[in-house]
């Protein structure tokens, strides 16, 4: 939807409001006495006999139960006979029969935002005793006067049917994203899957093992790469970025720039060109436990399996194009912009390996410090094609080593880092790995320091229980410091056991330090373009912790996997689900539905001062041409724009200020004849 | 020029999610709370500007609460933390004119936790009598 239709809607609306105003308000007033409920508490007759007399107010009554049958044939009664065309009924909470009554009107043909509900039972009876009734008496009708002040000048709210897209796009080819991806597809929806990367997978290709039931992660992510990357619905786009994101819910239009892979997909991946090409660099993907060519793939069943030239380290000898027996290698690729358009975004952009160099009393990455190695730096090691061809050897020297420690919270549970939260997945991959080392080489003894052992969940206590029965040993304590013989070179572990209460120094060989899952780089500005919301840690912001984790801050862009906060594989995938479903459901039906609770814009009194732009939490409102616009569809109806406006020339249907300022003195006057 | 007892007004407005949510909670619970107050629904307690809060002050209303979600739960990601900046900013204003700040207050509520809001309104009783006490009043 552009913004210049919305302005047309808008101007639309705006005329059916001042038509609408011009129409004589006829209340009914309907007091309900919920068996002894409300009547115990408060004289529901006094009330009525107060409140009748109100201005517009046509029809007064009270009834024993509003919600039952005969209660709601009042109120329609009172419509058809009396020509009542605003409603109160002053009984339970909204939520509770609000839309039971909002649906009586509108089954006589009134629009269902003409009906008010007083709470005075909640509100009032149940919190007042019984031997307050006067004073609980009292409030009922100041509530109920506000209530009538506030149904005076009620409009219709109309519902509307935008038109979706069918397509989705989603971004990060990582577990999470390759199964939001496979179960849109499945459900005939057509899906961009764009990966940064030159092949998907993201982390869990990278891992050796994994947890709880050390099994080969590819084998069980191969069918989904490869179901994903031959799925008649989907596009895949790796080496690919975001670029740009515009409009809301239903019709997104996106830009993805497409970096050159100088080799065209005709490549058959026989490997001839890496095989000779002379340049070697140490691998990034393998976190440097292996090299790698200029041309390459990122791993062996990389998909697509397209090799790509690294033109950064390329010498440009042109081995490899002379050696493509398909002539595939192409230096004069450039980089493509694609426009997409699509309803739904899953954002499932993953995580990064906390970096744990910052943290000066663990000297990692510090020259003389090789053998200090990060877990997936270990989970790279062991994998087949590494340097030292999967065994466990010391970087530094090749040499196995007699002992390895672990610490654990590396960048977690750390304010000093600035992370407080607990990553929640390292406890298990550091029981993982250490298993692993007591699997591959039982003499190589294994110590964990760990501040508490965090493994809930099936099978996930049992596997740490596993570890302890391997005879890994366990200290309880955060190390202080990793120390460096000057004169043998021998790394010591300084940790307080906190159990015993005694300082220990241990001597070691090898030290893993399980790091922290950390928001992956390039995040903030991915944010920007999609309009969502970052939480304090930096991973996007889920709509509601509890009630709506994998939805993000905007309508129609859901997150999945580790984005949202530090996850294992079951969660990612379980999320990725809930994030494809939620995703696909507005562009399997068709339409969305959106109930028009919008703001209203008095042009003629405008500054274009633009500070409600800044307000709007949701990214609707923007100034074009010196003109404010709404995009109603991205608008929530929130109305935080309205008391910023120096102006008061933006006001939200049904709770516009001199609305509220109506039911204020509904209340703070008791009875007002306005 | 304090009111009689239970004929103070404190006008809570309240969101429509947490506020409302643990304004119902404390009812269904049959907490009990003074009759002064008197809860308005709003959308969101980042719709309540100054406009509002004077409005009902020079309306009667002796004391005003804007509660809202707890902080990073709100539904619309930070009109609690506006409304409690707003609050905070008209406190200092108040309190430059001459008047007790404590007749206004910004709070947050758990739907779960009915507590929360009735804790809230006994704050706000208690700092109107003190307000009253101070003298700083509107009445
Ligand atoms: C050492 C270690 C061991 C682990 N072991 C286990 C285990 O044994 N069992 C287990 O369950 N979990 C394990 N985990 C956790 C597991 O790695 C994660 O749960 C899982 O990988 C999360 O998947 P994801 O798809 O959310 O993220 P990722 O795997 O990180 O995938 C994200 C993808 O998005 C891409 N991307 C990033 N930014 C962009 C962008 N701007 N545009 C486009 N694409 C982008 C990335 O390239 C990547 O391909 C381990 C984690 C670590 C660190
Ligand atoms: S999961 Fe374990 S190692 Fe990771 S931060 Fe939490 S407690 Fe520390």
């Amino acid at each position: 939807m552009t913004n210049s239709s919305n302005a047309n809607n808008i101007a639309e609306i705006d005329q059916k409001s001042k038509s609408k105003e011009k129409e004589e308000p006829r209340i009914g007033v309907f007091v309900c006495h919920c068996g002894h409920n409300i009547a115990d508490t408060v004289d529901v007759e006094k009330t009525i006999e107060e409140i009748k007399g109100l201005d517009n107010v046509v029809e007064a009554q009270h009834y024993m139960f509003m919600c039952s049958k005969q209660g709601i044939e009042m109120v329609k009664n009172s419509i058809k006979e009396k020509g009542v065309n605003r409603t109160v009924v002053a009984s339970c909470s909204v939520t509770q029969h609000g839309p039971t009554f909002a649906k009586a009107i509108e089954e006589e043909g009134l629009n269902k935002h003409l009906h008010f509900q007083a709470n005075i039972r909640e509100g009032c009876s149940w919190v007042t005793s019984k031997k307050k009734r006067p004073e609980a008496t009292k409030k009922a009708i100041k509530l109920v006067s506000g209530a009538i002040n506030r149904a005076r000048k009620l409009e219709e709210v109309e519902t509307k049917q935008i038109a979706t897209t069918k397509a989705a796009l989603v971004i990060g080819g990582g577990i999470a994203g390759l199964r939001a991806t496979m179960d849109l597809a499945n459900l005939g929806i057509p899906v961009y899957l764009v990966e940064r990367e030159s092949s998907i997978g993201g982390h869990m290709t990278q891992l050796y093992k994994t947890f709880p039931t050390n099994e080969c992660p590819q084998c069980s992510i191969s069918p989904l790469t490869n179901g994903v990357a031959s799925h008649k619905n989907v596009t895949l786009m790796t080496y690919s970025t975001v670029k740009a994101v515009e409009g809301s819910l239903g019709n997104f239009e996106v830009k993805i720039q497409t970096k050159p892979r100088y080799v065209h997909d005709n490549c058959t991946s026989c490997g001839e060109c890496s095989a000779n090409c002379p340049v070697e660099v140490p691998s990034e993907w393998d976190s440097g436990m292996s090299m790698r060519k200029a041309i390459y793939k990122l791993y062996p069943q990389a998909i697509p399996s397209t090799y790509v030239r690294d033109k950064k380290v390329c010498i440009e000898c042109q081995t490899c194009v002379n050696l493509c027996p398909v002539g595939a290698v192409d230096f004069s690729m450039k980089k493509k912009m694609t426009t997409i358009k699509v309803g739904s975004i899953v954002v499932a952009t993953g995580y990064d390996e906390y970096d744990p160099s910052e943290i000066e009393p663990y000297h990692y990455g510090q020259e003389g410090y090789e053998d200090i190695i990060t877990q997936l730096q270990f989970e790279r090691m062991l994998n087949p094609v590494s340097l030292t061809g999967s065994n466990i050897l010391r970087p530094s020297d090749g040499r196995v080593p007699k002992r390895v420690v672990m610490i654990q919270c590396v960048g977690s549970r750390n304010e000093q880092v600035g992370n407080e939260y607990c990553t929640g997945v390292c406890c298990m991959f550091g029981n993982k790995n250490a298993q692993m080392i007591k699997e591959i080489n039982p003499k190589i003894d294994v110590i964990m320091c760990y501040i508490d052992m965090r493994t809930p969940g099936i099978y996930y206590e049992e596997f740490y229980k596993k570890s302890q029965e391997k005879g890994i040993k366990f200290i309880r304590g955060r190390p202080s410091e990793i120390e460096k013989d000057p004169i043998t070179g021998e790394l010591s572990v300084i940790v307080e056991d906190t159990l015993s209460l005694t300082p220990m120094e241990i001597k070691t060989d090898m030290i893993i330090l399980s790091a922290a899952m950390v928001p992956p780089k390039g995040i903030g500005p991915l944010g920007s373009k999609l309009q969502i919301l970052r939480m304090k840690e930096g991973f996007f912001k889920e709509f509601h912790i509890k009630m709506n984790p994998t939805k993000s801050s905007k309508d129609g862009i859901f997150l999945a996997g580790a984005i949202q906060g530090p996850k294992d594989i079951t969660q990612s995938v379980a999320q990725a689900g809930s994030a494809a479903a939620l995703a696909a459901a507005p562009l399997v039906r068709g339409y969305i539905e959106k109930e028009m609770i919008i703001p209203l814009i008095d042009h003629s009194n405008c500054s274009i001062c633009g500070i409600c732009v800044t307000a709007c939490p949701f990214g609707a409102l923007a100034i074009n041409d010196e003109k404010l616009e709404l995009n109603e569809v991205a608008c929530k109806g929130c109305g935080l724009c309205q008391p910023v406006c120096p102006t008061a020339a933006i006001q939200l249907i049904n709770t516009r200020e001199d609305e509220l300022y109506d039911e204020i003195v509904g209340i703070t006057g008791g009875i007002t004849n306005v | 020029m304090s009111k009689e007892k239970g004929k103070r007004d404190v006008l809570a407005f309240m969101c429509a999610e947490c506020g409302q949510g643990a304004a119902v909670t404390a009812g269904v619970a049959r907490l009990g709370y003074s009759t002064s107050i008197k809860i308005i629904r709003v959308k969101c307690s980042g719709l309540v500007g100054p406009i509002q809060i004077m409005d009902a002050l020079k309306n009667g209303a002796d004391s005003v609460a804007v509660i809202g979600c707890c902080f990073q739960a709100c539904h619309f990601f930070n009109g609690n933390f506006l409304s409690m900046h707003r609050i905070k900013l008209m406190k200092k204003l108040f309190k430059e004119m001459g008047y007790s700040d404590q007749m206004i207050n910004h709070y947050t509520a758990r739907a779960a936790e009915g507590e929360t809001a009735v804790g809230d309104f006994e704050d706000a009783i208690e700092r109107l009598l003190v307000a009253e006490k101070e003298g700083g009043t509107f009445a």
